[in-house]
C-alpha cells in the first residue's frame, strides 16, 4: 500500500472546508469585547428582518436603545426607505470576529429565474460584493448563495471577510451586493454592518453556578468539579493542581430537567473566553418579555418559538412550536453568560424562580484555558453543535466558528406530495416475520421516496403528510443502516414486540412517525405516539433528545406520519 | 479578479487565466506545496504543474466559487506524488507518519472501488468535519491536508501542542467511528 494514499481522500473534502483552514487564524491579543445585557437587547431590537438574530457577545447598534415589550418577527417587506430603489439590501444577521465578519443579507427583488441560476450556481447569474475594508493582501472575501424564495423573490446571501478586512478602528463595514451575469451586472444597493467594539475581555475565569430552586426530577448535570477532572491533565499541563482547587459541592456548569422524555428546562454556562470569541444566536420569532437585575445578574427574559417554512427550489417544512420562556443572565463582574431555555411547561414565573435562586461560582483558571475546549459558540440549542441561524427561510451558519452548508446539503430537502402520499398508501407491506420485515418495511418506505424525483416534490403541510401502510406487524431493530436518497440513515429505534409503543400500533391505537433529517445528523428516527401525543407531537418531538437523539434542530427534516399500521 | 471572472477566462482558453490565478493564489499555493516537499524549487515547479493541471481541467469543472479549493487539491497532489517520487527523506517520512494515523480512521483509497465510491468517502469525511468545531475542524485539516506540524497548529489555533494533539486524536477517533457506522470497513 502506498505511503499517503489515506492522504489524498482528504483532497475531496468540500472546498468550503479547504478555504476555511486556510484562513483560520486564532489571535491571543483581545478586541476588547464585551458583552452588556443591555446591548444584546439592542441587538435584538435593533436587527431589521427578525428570524435570523445573531449578534456577537454584547454587540450594540450604536443609539438604538430600546425598552419594554418588543415583538420581533420575520419580515419580508422591503425596508421602506430602499422603496424607490430598483432593489434593497436588508441585514439580516451578523457576527463579528476579530479581524472579519460574516453576514447574511436579504436581497429583493431577485426574479425567479436569476434567484434559482444564484441558488444552483449554474454560473448563469453569479454574486459580486464590494465592500469598505482594508488593503490588506490578505484580506478575502467569500460568497455564498443560501437559499431563494420564489414567494417573497428573496435571496439570502452571505458574505464573509476573514484575513483581517476589517481595519481595527472601523465602526461599521458597508456591503454593497450585486448580480452578474455574462451581460453585465444588476446593483442592489448595499448596507452598513455595525462593528462594535465591546468590552468582555476574554480574561475572566471559569465560573459555574449554584441553584437554590431546581425544579424536576430525572435531571443531567455537569459538575464543574467533574468537568474540571476531566481536563485535569490540561490544567496540571498549565500549572494548576485541582487537588488544591476548592470542592465546588453542587456547583454546575450545565444543569438539565427532564419530565419523562421532554427536556423541562436547561441552564448552560458560557464563560469569558468562550464569549469573547464566540457568537449568541437566537434562532426563530423572540419577544422580549422583560429586562431587570436579578441579583448580580442582568436578566433579559424572552420568549422564543422555531416556525417556518421554507419555498424555492429546494423545500423543508418545519413544525410551527408553541412559545417557550427563556432567560439570559448576564454577569458583568464575572463575564460569564447563563442561559436558561425551557420548554412550553415551565411558565415564566417558574423561570423567574429559577433565576433568582442562581448565583456565580469563580474558580482561580482563567477561562482562557478551555476557550475552544467545548464545542464552541453559545448556541441556543440543547446539545452543542455548531452555531445556527435562522436567516428567514433555513438555518445557516454564521458566526466565528461558523460552518458552511455545503450545497449537497441543502439539495436534500425532501417533501411529501399528496401524489407520494397516495403512491406509498398502496405499498403492499410484507411483513414477513423476524428482523427482515423491519427493514423491509422501511426500506420499501425509503425505496419510494428515494424514486421520487425532486420535481415531483412540492411543499405540504404536516396535515398532508400522512402515510398509511399496510402491516399486521410493525417493529424496527436498532443498528440498522437504512439508506435514503445519499442520506445515509442510522440509528433506527427499536420497539420490542409486545411493547407497549408495538401493542399500540398492533391495535391501531398509534402513529408511527418517521423522521429523517438531513444535514449534520443524517438520522432516520421512529417514534410511536398515541393520537393525544401526536397533537403535542411538536413540542415532544422537537425539542427533546428522543433515544440520545436531538430533533428538529436544523434545517432539511421531513417528517412522515405513518399512520394505522395495524389492519391498515 | 474574482474567482469566477479567472475561471471564464480558463472556459474561453484565455491564457491569462493561469497569470491571474498566480497572482490571486500562487503565494498560498507555494506555501502549501512547501509545506508538503520543504524544498523551495520543488514548490515552483509543482505551482507550475497545478495552473497545467487546472488548465486541462477547466472545462468540465467550473469552480467558479472554490478556485483556490481547486487549485489547493491539485497543487497538494502533486506535491504528495512529488514527495514520494524522490523520496526527499525529512518529509516523505512525515507523510509517512501523517498516513499511519489516517489509516486508522480512513479506508484506504486503494480499498475503495471506484472513483465514484472515492468522491462519496471525501463527502462523507466533509459531513463528519461539519459536526465539530470549527476549532477541531481547522487542526484536522491544517494537519492532513496542508501538512502542519503540532507547532504550526498550535500557534495558528492559539493553543497548546498538547490540546492540538489530543484534538487531532479525539476528531481521529470521531471520524473512524463516524465511518463505521456509515457502513466503511477500516
Amino acid at each position: 500500500m502506498k505511503n499517503g494514499n489515506e492522504l489524498i481522500a482528504l483532497e475531496l473534502i468540500d472546498a468550503s472546508i479547504i478555504d476555511e483552514a486556510d484562513t483560520y487564524q486564532k489571535k491571543k491579543h483581545l478586541r476588547m469585547p464585551m458583552i452588556a445585557a443591555a446591548a444584546v437587547l439592542v441587538v435584538l431590537c435593533a436587527s431589521a428582518a427578525i428570524g435570523a438574530l445573531v449578534f456577537k457577545s454584547g454587540q450594540a447598534v450604536p443609539g438604538s436603545e430600546k425598552t419594554g415589550s418588543e415583538h420581533i418577527e420575520h419580515t419580508e417587506a422591503v425596508d421602506p426607505a430602499a422603496e424607490n430603489e430598483i432593489g434593497s439590501v436588508q441585514l439580516l444577521s451578523a457576527a463579528c470576529s476579530d479581524s472579519g465578519m460574516d453576514a447574511c443579507f436579504a436581497v429583493f427583488p431577485m426574479t425567479e429565474t436569476v434567484g434559482k441560476s444564484l441558488a444552483k450556481e449554474d454560473g448563469g447569474y453569479y454574486w459580486s460584493v464590494d465592500y469598505s475594508g482594508t488593503e490588506n493582501p490578505n484580506a478575502t472575501v467569500r460568497l455564498t448563495n443560501l437559499s431563494y424564495n420564489a414567494r417573497t423573490q428573496t435571496s439570502l446571501v452571505r458574505v464573509t471577510l476573514t484575513g483581517d478586512a476589517i481595519a481595527d478602528d472601523a465602526k461599521t463595514v458597508n456591503i454593497s451586493l450585486s448580480v452578474c451575469s455574462n451581460e453585465g451586472s444588476t446593483s442592489y444597493g448595499s448596507t452598513d454592518v455595525p462593528i462594535t467594539n465591546f468590552n468582555v475581555t476574554g480574561n475572566g475565569k471559569i465560573v459555574g453556578f449554584r441553584a437554590t430552586y431546581l425544579p424536576g426530577t430525572n435531571e443531567e448535570a455537569v459538575l464543574l468539579r467533574d468537568q474540571l477532572e476531566v481536563d485535569k491533565d490540561l490544567l496540571t499541563e498549565s500549572g494548576i493542581d485541582i487537588s488544591t482547587l476548592p470542592d465546588f459541592e453542587n456547583v454546575f456548569t450545565k444543569y438539565q430537567s427532564t419530565n419523562g422524555d421532554t427536556v423541562s428546562y436547561s441552564i448552560v454556562t458560557y464563560n469569558s473566553a468562550d464569549l469573547y470569541h464566540s457568537t449568541v444566536n437566537l434562532n426563530g420569532e423572540i419577544t422580549i418579555v422583560k429586562r431587570e437585575n436579578i441579583g448580580a445578574y442582568e436578566a433579559i427574559f424572552y420568549t422564543h418559538s422555531y416556525s417556518s417554512s421554507a419555498t424555492g427550489n429546494d423545500t423543508s417544512v418545519y413544525a410551527s412550536l408553541p412559545p417557550t420562556n427563556n432567560v439570559f443572565l448576564f454577569d458583568r463582574a464575572h463575564e460569564c453568560l447563563l442561559q436558561i431555555r425551557t420548554n412550553t411547561n415551565i411558565d415564566m414565573v417558574e423561570l423567574e424562580k429559577i433565576a433568582a435562586g442562581i448565583e456565580t461560582v469563580e474558580t482561580d483558571i482563567p477561562a482562557a484555558l478551555f476557550a475552544g475546549g467545548s464545542e464552541g459558540a453559545v448556541i441556543d440549542y440543547w446539545n452543542d453543535v455548531p452555531e445556527m441561524v435562522w436567516a428567514g427561510d433555513e438555518w445557516v451558519s454564521v458566526g466565528p466558528t461558523a460552518t458552511p452548508i455545503s450545497e449537497k446539503k441543502r439539495e436534500e430537502i425532501i417533501a411529501i406530495t399528496p401524489e407520494a402520499y397516495d403512491k406509498l398508501k398502496r405499498i403492499d407491506w410484507d411483513c414477513g416475520d423476524g428482523d427482515s420485515a423491519t427493514n423491509r418495511n422501511v426500506s420499501y418506505l425509503l425505496k419510494a421516496l428515494r424514486e421520487m424525483p425532486l420535481s415531483e416534490r412540492p411543499h405540504p403541510t404536516y396535515a398532508e403528510m400522512r402515510v398509511t401502510a399496510l402491516c399486521d406487524n410493525f417493529s424496527l431493530y436498532a443498528g440498522d443502516n437504512l439508506y435514503w436518497s445519499d442520506v445515509i440513515i442510522s440509528n433506527v429505534e427499536k420497539y420490542e414486540a409486545g411493547s407497549t409503543e408495538a401493542n399500540m400500533l398492533n391495535e391501531g391505537n398509534a402513529y408511527a412517525i418517521v423522521c429523517a433529517q438531513t444535514g449534520h445528523g443524517e438520522n432516520l428516527q421512529l417514534y410511536v405516539m398515541s393520537d393525544e401525543l401526536l397533537d403535542n407531537f411538536y413540542s415532544i418531538g422537537w425539542q427533546t433528545s428522543i433515544q440520545g437523539w436531538p430533533v428538529g434542530h436544523r434545517g432539511n427534516t421531513i417528517i412522515l406520519c405513518i399512520d394505522r399500521l395495524a389492519g391498515g | 479578479m474574482e474567482d469566477s471572472e479567472i475561471v471564464q477566462r480558463y472556459l474561453d482558453r484565455d491564457e491569462s487565466a493561469i497569470e491571474f490565478s498566480a497572482e490571486k493564489y500562487g503565494a498560498r499555493l507555494r506555501a502549501l506545496s512547501f509545506g508538503i516537499t520543504s524544498d523551495r524549487q520543488t514548490s515552483e515547479e509543482c505551482e507550475n504543474d497545478t495552473y497545467m493541471q487546472a488548465w486541462n481541467r477547466i472545462p468540465p469543472n467550473e469552480p467558479r466559487t472554490y478556485l483556490y479549493a481547486f487549485l489547493a487539491r491539485i497543487a497538494r497532489h502533486i506535491s504528495i506524488d512529488r514527495c514520494r517520487e524522490q523520496e526527499c527523506l525529512k518529509r516523505y517520512g512525515y507523510i509517512v507518519e501523517l498516513s499511519e494515523e489516517m489509516k486508522m480512521c480512513i479506508p484506504s483509497p486503494e480499498n475503495v472501488e471506484n472513483a465514484v465510491a472515492l468522491e462519496v468517502l471525501g463527502k462523507e469525511i466533509s459531513n463528519y468535519l461539519y459536526t465539530i468545531s470549527q476549532e477541531k475542524r481547522v487542526m484536522f485539516v491544517r494537519r492532513y491536508f496542508y501538512f502542519d506540524t503540532l507547532a504550526e497548529i498550535s500557534k495558528r489555533c492559539a493553543v497548546s501542542e498538547s490540546k492540538v494533539k489530543s484534538s487531532l486524536f479525539r476528531t481521529r477517533n470521531g471520524l473512524r467511528e463516524f465511518l463505521l457506522k456509515e457502513g466503511y470497513i477500516l
